[in-house]
């Protein structure tokens, strides 16, 4: 019975191990400037950990095969040990020693792209989340955001995030569900959410950052390729969590030129006939 | 001896049994919503029934709009395709003009006396009509916008479209409810148990959607048109207060005086300039949001 376990972990073990190798189920195509160094980053953790998994797991087999007990008896009986501290002090410290350069290798990509400001020339949105939809506002032809202000917020006047109309710079302001940016180009986001904590995910970005009541939380990235990717809500954030989605589009530079300077209203139409036109996944441009 | 504690045991059984009942039954009754107590049984608080005469006048009208009309504000439903697909020119309907008319004004008779014997119609019963009144959610938005209804007429909301909505009616003096709607799922049914003008509808999928309803202890109630025009019919002979509402203009009131068959005008006139909004956006109280410098502040 005991090597019949045995056998079964180390086959369990090959498969796991085969699910990654196979690569069938990794992650999808990365569509940022900063992908690559997140993918590189993730594949040698997972190399790591996949190795220590893999010892781990053929090392049980081979206790489980030659002390297992049996029926037919021939096996070698199990000894107590009260184990080896200094074997412990030694994989301890090589655990931490691991653990502690893959966090600090990580944090640089991170840091890259949540401590640092956003590259000069940046396109600048910002987002404001709410129960169960995303409002992205872009600041229209004249680059300059309108003021926003709570006591505004009408949702029934389509004004989901309180833009006074009034205020300089807002007349040409667009807010719209979709986030739409340019290829090659940095672009920040602003986040924020208008009543729980809610998180912004594409999984082509490398990329997902909560978005929490009361700040401003600035975050930066330069797309790659166009094309057109889901965005989803990856905090739940209520009933309807499920029902707040929307779409990444990134656009050749012509195409988003030419539309970030429109006024709202063929600017929302422009952007529902880009989302018609663009297949999910990235195009090449 | 043991046939004595085992028949004992089962009269302590019985007792519990018995205690728990009535202690259910007692709780049962009292989340029998006591809004249902006041109004359920109008006829009890609200006094007299009124039995048509046959000498009923009518109030006509038209709601005038003065302002500047505001631009149609168009909607990207982007987020949810089918509802582009159903309703792609979307705009929104908190103020809707047409040819210098308002439409979506919620008319109703507040209070008054009748000619007759001086009773206030308060205190009189009507007949509650036999006709359902939909609400409809259709192309992502409600039709109609604004819908009257009398205390315990029944109301029935609808999905037609090809995805899921969710109905919150945010009563304040009426149970609310907050329901998903997927497509083709049967209406809801619902009746209100008390006077209330007027409850928001929103729908939690697609915020943009709103409605009011309008809940009122009589029969006396109108919407207006696209045109601007309203019709109440059947009103007792008498003097009454008449209130034209307004999501985002506010509430004019109005006194006036319907003679026997009478058939009489009277016009209401909405600026566009700072009137009472009875929609503030302002239920939301915000502190400025912190700019956190360790995340690439400003």
């Amino acid at each position: 019975m005991g090597r019949a376990l045995a056998v079964f972990i180390w086959v369990m073990t090959l498969a796991t191990v085969w699910m990654f190798v196979d690569g069938r189920w990794w992650f999808p195509e990365s569509i940022t400037a900063h992908g690559p160094a997140y993918d590189r980053q993730f594949l040698i953790s997972i190399i790591v950990v996949g190795l220590t998994f893999a010892a781990a797991q053929i090392g049980l087999g081979v206790m489980l095969w030659r002390y297992g007990s049996s029926r037919r008896g021939g096996n070698e009986r199990a000894v107590y040990s009260h184990g080896s501290n200094r074997l412990e002090v030694v994989w301890t410290i090589v655990t931490a020693v691991i653990f502690v350069s893959l966090g600090l290798m990580g944090q640089r990509v991170w840091a890259q792209l949540h401590f640092n400001n956003a590259p000069a020339g940046s396109a600048q949105i910002r987002v404001t989340a709410q129960q169960f939809q995303w409002n992205f506002h872009y600041p229209g032809a004249d680059n300059k955001f309108g003021r926003t202000d709570p006591a505004k917020i009408a949702d029934a006047s389509a004004n989901f995030i309180g833009l006074d109309e009034d205020s300089p710079g807002a007349k040409d302001d667009v807010v719209v569900p979709t986030l739409a940016v340019q290829v090659d180009r940095p672009v920040e986001l602003v986040l924020s959410a208008r009543d729980v904590t809610h998180s912004i995910w594409v999984p082509e970005l490398r990329f997902k950052q909560d978005l929490v009541p009361g700040l401003n939380i600035s975050v930066h990235f330069t797309p790659v390729k166009t094309g057109k990717f889901e965005l989803a809500c990856a905090e739940l954030c209520g009933q309807l969590h499920y029902k707040m989605k929307s779409y990444l589009l990134v656009l050749p530079e012509n195409e988003y030129r030419e539309m970030a300077a429109l006024p709202p209203a063929q600017f929302k139409t422009r952007m529902t006939e880009l989302l018609k036109k663009y297949p999910l996944g990235s195009v090449p441009h | 001896m043991m046939m004595k504690r085992a028949q004992m045991l089962l009269l302590l059984l019985a007792v519990l049994g018995l205690l728990t009942l009535s202690m259910a039954s007692c709780g049962g009754g009292e989340e029998d919503d006591d809004l249902a107590e006041d109004d359920a049984s109008p006829a009890e608080s609200a006094g007299a029934k009124y039995t048509p005469s046959g000498n009923e006048g009518t109030v006509t009208g038209t709601i005038a709009f003065t302002g500047a009309v505001p631009e149609p504000i168009s909607i990207s439903m982007d987020a949810d395709a089918t509802c582009g697909a159903a309703n792609p020119n979307a705009v929104v309907e908190d103020v809707v003009v047409k040819d210098g008319k308002l439409g979506n004004v919620f008319i109703y008779v507040k209070d008054g006396k009748t000619a007759d014997d001086g009773k206030n119609i308060a205190n009189l019963t009507f007949d509650v009509p036999t006709e359902t009144k939909t609400l409809d959610q259709k192309g992502c938005h409600y039709t109609p916008h604004v819908i009257g209804v009398m205390v315990g007429q029944k109301l029935s909301v609808t999905n037609s479209d090809k995805t899921s909505h969710n109905v919150n009616v945010q009563a304040k003096s009426n149970p609310q409810f907050n329901q998903s709607q997927t497509t083709g799922a049967p209406p809801i049914e619902k009746t209100f148990v008390r006077a209330e003008t007027l409850i928001p509808v929103k729908c939690q999928v697609h915020p943009w959607m709103k409605s009011y309803i309008g809940v009122v202890k009589h029969p006396f109630h109108a919407v207006s048109g696209e045109d601007g025009t309203y019709e109440i019919k059947g009103l007792p002979a008498g003097t009454y207060t008449l209130v034209a509402w307004h999501e985002k203009l506010g509430e004019k009131t109005q006194s006036v005086t319907v003679g026997a068959k009478e058939s009489k005008a009277q016009d209401f006139s909405f600026g566009g300039g700072a009137t009472t909004s009875l929609q503030p956006g302002g239920s939301f109280e915000m502190l400025p949001a912190l700019d956190l410098p360790m995340l690439g502040g400003h």
